[in-house]
Formats: structure tokens, sequence, C-alpha cells
């Protein structure tokens, strides 16, 4: 097949998702959107089907990868210009993008390590308490917050860590359920902390002068405090997927999967379990960090309510929905358990339940996710395969 | 000062008997298929409203029958109900992942478990309020000096000691419990050597779930307020107290749950301003043997296998 037309149909499929994506949230109507969701899950189904549509697709992925993922990111630029009139899909979007590090940052223990971790929306929200009180109690500003709180998270990844390196499977899981009540409840109950009222009042980050909660005027269009702040975390997501993607594929990331295979036979060929388990804390906790501190700058306001249990199931709903140990998936799966749950307001109360129930029919019908991952590919050091 | 904390003696044993059923039941299910059930706490809770809903139902119906007979049909039934949604679970979340990866069956139990909180939720009238349990054991009950012995508490120790040996004769002495330990030894040779393990299986979650039932219905009766989401920290805390007594132990479970139970309740008394985070305190004892004794008090010692 020629590269031209590999690349066509790169860039047609991803077209077509931009624009279900958009007609999805421009809807409002529940039942053009529940059509809209069907149609895209119709296609969803004739593509695994074809399989001769997911070899070319696939192909153009592997042989046009570079273009096809800066189209994709020219794409999510320019996603938020359907929606000036609409802030609220634009700071839904936002969130998708921040709960999108976050689950990248989980897929460093679920997927490549193979760990269980309940505890990564705790993180979040640890993240985003050390932001909000250094900016609300000493007047630091938004960077300084966010460094301060990479800082703590990590430290808080170090201490989650240590209890796994004698736990494994069900124990482990116990260890970072118990993390995740503690920290839920220390915080809820302390003073200092703003205890069940939160933190209210955090400042919007500030760049070069501009804050980021006013609008802007460019050549006659006014663009929104809310959309330089989309631009902000998807600069920080892009940072933060090329981190993650050099260290899956470096001889780190190659020793975390050695792991979560047989753990014993690693042993045997002289990794030391130790350092590279608790690394794998430490990366997913300073991501989950960032992203509170995203969430906290983005919301202005912090409880507990957003570090509570039913966060950190969401983050693992993520990874299992969009594939673990793939970071593609796992953005996919984060962006599409924030945005169509927004759109099916009007079943609020059954949203939980349909979480639950996606989960399940995912683990028995498809337990690799959405967008699998590829079989690890082996480069020479000059970059031939 | 003594009365007090006979007070938190008492109140931390009733504590404990709930604790120590849910715990029975996780480490019943961990040695039979080396799981753990995530929604075992949501059995709790499924049981404390089926066992209101038919005391309800009983009591409008047949006013003036003896309470005892009540409770004790109510409680079967409750037992019943939810022993078949433990089988169902374990059929539909459990049996399909039996030889895949350890993170799979924590997942979807977890998530039958939401699932089961939110039906009751949204299906349950005014299901996202808290409920009252019927008030129907009379009060009342022994005074010993200045202290109390309520007739709820006595008929739930009772209650429960009765179970304890019911248990342990099941396990010691009956076919079943001896079909059941030898799965738990060795699932293979197990069915090789003729038990049919799915119905074993089937009859263990039966009776791990029902366990859960009693202590659910025990709740509604002790607190008389129970509410849908009461179920998750239920089965943390009886996960906890199985892998504090050590995983596979029936009789470590109970040790396990009764200290889990001294250690919440005595921290919230002693400790001030412990109430708010007498959580806390549970945790970091489940922590501490996590790290220090990762195979609990009557745990065998976990060693790898290749």
């Amino acid at each position: 097949m020629k590269k031209g037309k590999l690349l066509l149909i790169g860039v047609f499929f991803e077209l077509l998702l931009l624009a279900l994506i958009v007609i999805f949230l421009k809807i409002d109507n529940f039942l053009q959107s529940i059509l809209i969701f069907a149609v895209a899950v119709g296609i969803w189904f004739l593509l695994a089907r074809k399989t001769r549509m997911v070899e070319n697709l696939g192909m153009a992925m592997e042989e046009k990868r570079k273009e096809l993922l800066l189209i994709a990111l020219l794409m999510v630029i320019i996603l938020p210009f359907f929606f000036l009139n609409n802030i609220y899909i634009i700071h839904i979007l936002i969130l998708a993008l921040i709960y999108a590090i976050a689950a990248v940052g989980l897929d460093f223990q679920m997927g490549s390590t193979g760990m269980v971790n309940f505890a990564q929306g705790t993180m979040l929200g640890i993240g985003a308490y050390t932001s909000a009180l250094l900016c609300t109690t000493f007047g630091v500003s938004f960077w300084i917050g966010l460094v301060g709180a990479i800082i703590v998270s990590g430290i808080f990844g170090v201490i989650l860590g240590l209890p796994t390196l004698k736990t494994k499977e069900y124990h482990l899981s116990l260890v970072t359920i118990a993390f995740a009540y503690v920290g839920y409840l220390l915080i809820l109950n302390m003073k200092w902390t703003g205890g069940p009222d939160g933190i209210a009042g955090i400042p919007k980050p500030k760049l070069f002068g501009f804050s980021l909660s006013r609008s802007i005027d460019i050549g006659g269009i006014s663009i929104p405090g809310k959309m330089l702040y989309f631009y902000l975390v998807l600069l920080a997501l892009v940072l933060l997927i090329i981190v993650a993607s050099r260290l899956k594929n470096s001889w780190l990331g190659l020793t975390w999967n050695a792991v979560r295979d047989d753990e014993i036979s690693a042993k045997c060929y002289g990794i030391r379990l130790m350092p590279y388990k608790l690394l794998s804390f430490v990366f997913g906790s300073v991501f989950a960090g960032i992203a509170g501190v995203l969430y906290a700058h983005l919301v202005g306001f912090i409880s507990t309510e957003s570090m509570a249990f039913s966060v950190d199931l969401l983050l693992v709903a993520m990874v299992i929905l969009g594939g673990m140990d793939n970071i593609a998936g796992v953005i996919v799966g984060a962006i599409l358990l924030v945005i169509i749950p927004e759109k099916f307001r009007s079943i609020q109360d059954f949203r939980i339940l349909l979480y639950a129930v996606t989960l399940i029919l995912m683990l028995v019908f498809r337990p690799q996710g959405l967008i699998p991952k590829k079989v690890r590919v082996y480069r020479n050091i000059s970059g031939n395969r | 000062m003594f009365l007090t904390f006979l007070l938190q003696l008492k109140n931390s044993i009733m504590l404990g008997c709930q604790y120590s059923l849910i715990a029975i039941g996780f480490t019943l299910f961990f040695g039979i298929l080396n799981v753990v059930v995530f929604c075992h706490g949501d059995f709790y809770i499924f049981a404390t409203f089926a066992g209101a809903t038919f005391l309800l139902i009983f009591l409008n119906l047949l006013p003036g029958i003896v309470s005892v007979i009540l409770i004790a049909v109510a409680l079967f039934i409750a037992m019943v109900l939810t022993g078949f949604l433990g089988v169902v679970v374990e059929k539909v979340t459990i049996k399909p992942f039996r030889k895949s990866n350890p993170i799979i069956p924590i997942l979807s139990t977890l998530s039958a478990g939401t699932i089961i909180e939110q039906l009751l939720k949204i299906f349950y009238p005014a299901g996202s309020n808290p409920q009252i349990f019927p008030n129907i054991i009379p009060a009342g009950g022994i005074n010993i000096g200045e202290f109390l012995f309520g007739t709820n508490e006595i008929v739930i120790l009772l209650f429960t000691i009765v179970i304890f040996i019911f248990m342990y004769f099941l396990i010691k002495k009956t076919k079943i419990g001896s079909n059941i330990v030898a799965i738990s030894q060795d699932f293979e040779a197990a069915s090789m050597v003729g038990i049919n393990v799915d119905r074993y299986v089937s009859i263990t979650f039966f009776i791990g779930a029902s366990l859960a039932a009693i202590a659910g219905f025990m709740n509604g009766i002790y607190y008389t307020v129970f509410r849908y989401d009461m179920g998750a920290m239920a089965g943390i805390k009886g996960f906890s107290a199985s892998v504090v007594g050590g995983l596979g132990s029936v009789f470590g479970a109970v040790i396990g749950g009764f200290l889990m139970a001294f250690v919440e309740t005595f921290a919230a008394a002693y400790i001030p301003g412990g109430s708010a985070i007498r959580d806390v305190f549970s945790f970091v004892v489940v922590l501490l043997f996590l790290i220090f004794r990762p195979s609990g008090i009557l745990g065998e010692k976990i060693i790898d296998k290749v």
C-alpha cells in the first residue's frame, strides 16, 4: 500500500473521530446524543469486524506515526473553537484532559507494573490541597504551588509505595484502599485543611502577565480565559505524555513489564524489585499531583469531595476501559468516561450504575480494553528495527 | 470510669460480632478460590434492606404475631436471598476470570458491589435517604448494677455464638465442610477425586453471603438506622479483619474481627477527637499488620511459588 494512501486513511479516521466528538458535545437533546453515541459504537464495531480496515489503520498508525499524532494534536488545539459560545463544554474538555493526566499516571502502576492502586484519586487530592494551601495561605503563585505539589505528592508516592514491597495482589489493594480512606478522613477532619468546607478562592494562574481568568481579544475574537486554561492543561498533558512514553519505551518500562509478567523470574534475572516498584508509584503520584493542581486552580475550590473513593474507582475504570499499558488507550478511556456521562445528565442517578455495568461488560468481553497494547517493538541503537 | 469501660467493651463486642461474621465470608471465599470478593459488604447491606422490607411487610400483614417468629422468618428470607445473590455474583463476576490476572476479579467484584449499591439506592423507595429498621425487639434487658445489657444485645451475642459453633461443626464434621477444605487445599486435585467443584464453590458462596446477611440483619437490629452506602465500609472492615486474622483461617477471621472492633471502639472513646477519625486507627492497624506480618495472626506464611 502506498504511503500517501495510508496517511489519508489515518487522517480520515481522525477527522471522523473529531466530527463525532464535536457533534456529540454540540447536541443538547438527550435522544440525539444517544443516537450519536450509537453511531460511534456502530462504527467501532464495524471496525472491529472488518479486519482489513483495522490492519490498514494499524499500518497507518505505525508508518505515519509522527504525522498522524501531529494532526491529532492540531485537532485537539482547534477543538475549543467549536464551543466559543459555551464555556461549560470547554470546562468539561479541560476536566477530561486533567483526568487523562491522572489516568496516565495510574497506568504506571496498573498497566506497566501490574499493581492495583485505589489511591490515585487521593494522590490527586493531595496535590490539589498542597497547591491550594500554598496559594491561599502563603500567597505564592501557581507555579510555586505546582512545584510544591509535585514534591509533596512524590513524597506521598514513596510512603504509599513502601508497603508494596512486602505485599502484592489483594493485600496490596487493601493497602491502597486503606491509604485512600486514611487520607480522606484525615483531610476531612483536620482544621488547617478547611475540613468539610474545603478551601475556596484558589487563584487562577498567571502567565507572562496574562491572567488565565480573563478573556483576551485577538483580532476581534474574544478568547475566554477558560480556553487559555485549556491550552495550559493540554501543554501539560502533551509534555507528560512524552515523559510517559519515553519512560515506557526505556529500560525502565521494560523492567516494569518484567516485574508485572513474573516477579520471581524478574528477581532471578537480578532485577531489584524495590526501586522499580517505588519508582512506578512515585511517577504515578507525581502525575496525579500535577492533575490535582490543575484541577484545583481550574475550579478555584477544593474539598474532600474531589478525592472520594469514587474518584479512585473512576480512574481505575478509565485505565481498564482504554487499555492497560497503552497511553493512547488510557487517554481515550479518560476522555470517554468524562464526556459521555456529562451529556447524559438527565439520567444522573444511573451514572455510577452505568460505570459499573460498563466495567463488568468490558472485563467480560474485551479485557484488553478499547485500544489494546501493541507488542513491544525492539529497536537497535541506530533507531532501525 | 469502669462503667464507661464496660460500655465500650460491650459496644466493641457488638461490632466485633458483625465484623467477624463478614470476615468469615472473606476468608471462606479466599480459601476456596483465592479471590477477594470486594462486594461482600454489599451483600451485608443488601441483607439489611431485605430484612427490613420483609419485617415491614410481615408487621403490616400479620399484626400481633410473636416477634421472635417474625424475626426468625425475616432473617431466614434475608439469608436465602443474599445467599443466592452471592451465588449469582460468583457465576457472573468471578467464574469467567478464574485463570486471569488477579486484578480482574478485584475490579469485577468491586463493580458488582457498586451495581448492588446503586440498585438499592435507585429502586428502593426513598433509597438515597437513611432507612429505619423496624424496632421489633422489646426494649429492656438485664440490669447488672448500673450496667444494662439490652435484649437486642443479648440476642445478637447469643446468636453469633450459635453461628460460630455451627460453622465449626460445618467445617470440621460434615461432608460439605471437608469437601470445601479439600478444594481450598488443592483445587485441581479435589476435582480429580470427584468433588463437584463448581457446586461446592456455589455452596461456599451461599454460606459466606448468608453469614454477611446475618451481620447485616444484626446491624439493623442494633443501630436501627441504615443507608445504601454503608456496605462499602463494612466490607473493607471485614476484609481488613480477615487479613489481620490471616486470610484463609476461619478462627483467625473471628479474632481479627474482634480486634478491629476493639481498636476502633476504644480509639474513638479514649483518644481525644478520635471519634471523627475512628476508622483511621483501624486502618493504621491494618497497614502495620500488612507491613510487619502480612500473613496475619493465624495465617500460614505466604511463600512465593513459581
